[in-house]
């Protein structure tokens, strides 16, 4: 109960600006669209993330992404939106074992891609400007991993044929500032910083030799698995 | 199955046509003299004020300032909704057509009604690799968003009805050999919009070009510039006979 309460608390505090008489602040979500309208974001930047298994010690990688949200925003005030992040993180060395009996000493890449929809809403209690415009976004969704193991000892070379990918929820929150909302001529563009918590359910091993994904075999994680994803992302809105 | 798909192309390009003379109607065609009629920066600013409309159609006009400098422009009209759902159902055809014709050994060894049928409401997260799911698909989403912008459309118009298209494709087409697939489903319209929206302006800047070899590159990367609206106007004729098929192509330049 008392969680609950907490929760609604934080959701009212979230939409204060949908409820609030007294918002002087009568410019649009972005430039252009006074009335509600949809819209297309597209960023780039870094990422990073901490990986967490039953089947290796807990890693970190670092990467680049590509973010996308198109949203319908509805009163000056938030909105509703699909997005995904779709990354590519790079781990230095990883020993592993699980599909193999042996341990293996490998260098892995990581394909992260992250569904997810959510609420938009402008920062509470603050007064934008035309620089300073900033938004928090929670999100749930679903997402996959796929690792590609490279560079593996001979005796486990076998192994290359195969990519691994898990899957499962996800959840997160943003908190993003857009410029140049309220200048006409200039182009709308934002800073973006999420953090994703995604747990892993299920694990493949798919042969990728294949013209067609061949799963070869796969097994449930016992919600052991996780990782926590940070992105930095600059991008614009498209239209 | 060449003669079906000979025969889907020959619809579909006479549909073409069919909406060309549709777009070049006598009460459209006032439109757009009227238009023509007002001074080039009434022009663009007529076309600032709708540009956020339904519909916009290519125009390649010589800016009078500087008669070496060429650009395209867009001018907004509306696009019924009943025509809206006919380029649907022309996308559609191709995209059966387009199926047919690259999948016929997979849809022999694992196509089947049963497989049509069932795999409608079997939606799951596929275990392709990126090379298809983020290189082929965003190519392929990159043609639809173009075809919707060939016709005129705005561009979350082009994104939306994409995005239809694309739904129809996996749940009603791909089924046929495979479940419908979560990635496919937003990456090919979202990623092929950002890619389209590339492709379009670097192919409007090639094609207002002198060089011939730019202008080709520029139809090359959309296509669909060559169609109906644009400076070239392109032209076909199906042309059957007892023992014959084939089509007639023509170009104004």
């Amino acid at each position: 109960m008392k969680k609950f309460t907490v929760f609604i608390l934080f959701l009212l505090f979230l939409t204060s600006n949908c409820f609030s008489k007294s918002n002087e602040d009568k410019n649009s979500f972005f430039k252009k669209n006074k009335d509600d309208n949809w819209y297309f974001l597209v960023g780039t930047g870094f990422s990073g993330s901490i990986y967490s298994s039953n089947i290796t010690k807990t890693r970190a990688s670092t990467g680049l992404h590509l973010s996308t949200s198109v949203g319908y925003y509805a009163n000056n005030s938030y909105a509703i939106e699909v997005g995904s992040i779709t990354s590519f993180n790079e781990f230095d060395s990883i020993s592993m074992e699980g599909f193999s009996t042996q341990e293996n000493q490998a260098e892995l890449i990581a394909w992260n891609t992250a569904f997810f929809w959510g609420v938009k809403v402008r920062f509470p209690g603050i007064r934008s400007s035309n620089l300073f415009s900033p938004f928090i976004k929670v999100f749930y969704g679903y997402g996959v991993s796929v690792a590609f193991l490279e560079n593996l000892s001979d005796k486990n070379k076998e192994m290359e044929k195969y990519r691994m990918h898990q899957e499962g929820p996800l959840f997160g929150v943003s908190i993003s500032n857009i410029f140049n909302t309220y200048k006409k001529h200039k182009g709308v563009w934002f800073i973006e910083f999420t953090l994703i918590r995604q747990i892993y359910w299920n694990r493949y091993a798919v042969n990728k030799t294949g013209t067609v994904a061949t799963i070869e075999k796969s097994e449930p994680t016992h919600n052991n698995d996780y990782s926590i994803q940070g992105h930095i992302s600059v991008g614009m809105n498209l239209f | 199955m060449k003669k079906i798909i000979l025969a889907y192309l020959l619809i579909m390009i006479s549909s073409f046509n069919l909406f060309a003379l549709e777009q070049n109607s006598p009460r459209r065609k006032e439109n757009f003299q009227n238009f023509e009629k007002m001074s080039l920066e009434k022009q663009i600013s007529e076309n600032k004020k709708k540009n956020d409309e339904d519909y916009d159609i290519y125009k390649y006009i010589d800016v009078k300032k500087d008669k070496n400098k060429k650009k395209f422009i867009h001018l907004s009209k509306d696009i019924p909704l009943s025509h809206r759902f006919a380029h649907l159902g022309l996308m559609y055809i191709g995209q059966w057509t387009t199926y047919l014709y690259t999948q016929e050994e997979t849809i022999k060894e694992e196509g089947s009604f049963h497989n049509w049928h069932n795999n409608m409401t079997r939606i799951h997260m596929d275990k392709d690799s990126y090379d298809f799911n983020l290189i082929q698909h965003s190519i392929a989403g990159n043609y639809y968003y173009l075809y919707y912008r060939h016709w005129g459309y705005t561009k979350s118009a082009a994104l939306l009805w994409s995005t239809m298209s694309v739904v129809l494709f996996e749940f009603t087409i791909e089924t046929t050999t495979e479940q419908p697939s979560v990635q496919d489903i937003y990456q090919t319209p979202i990623l092929g919009a950002v890619l389209g929206m590339g492709m379009e302006t670097a192919s409007n800047y090639l094609i207002t070009k002198r060089c011939k070899i730019l202008k080709v590159v520029g139809y090359m990367l959309n296509p669909f510039a060559i169609f109906p609206h644009s400076s070239y106007q392109y032209h076909s004729i199906p042309l059957v006979a007892k023992n014959f098929g084939g089509i007639g192509l023509a170009m104004t330049f």
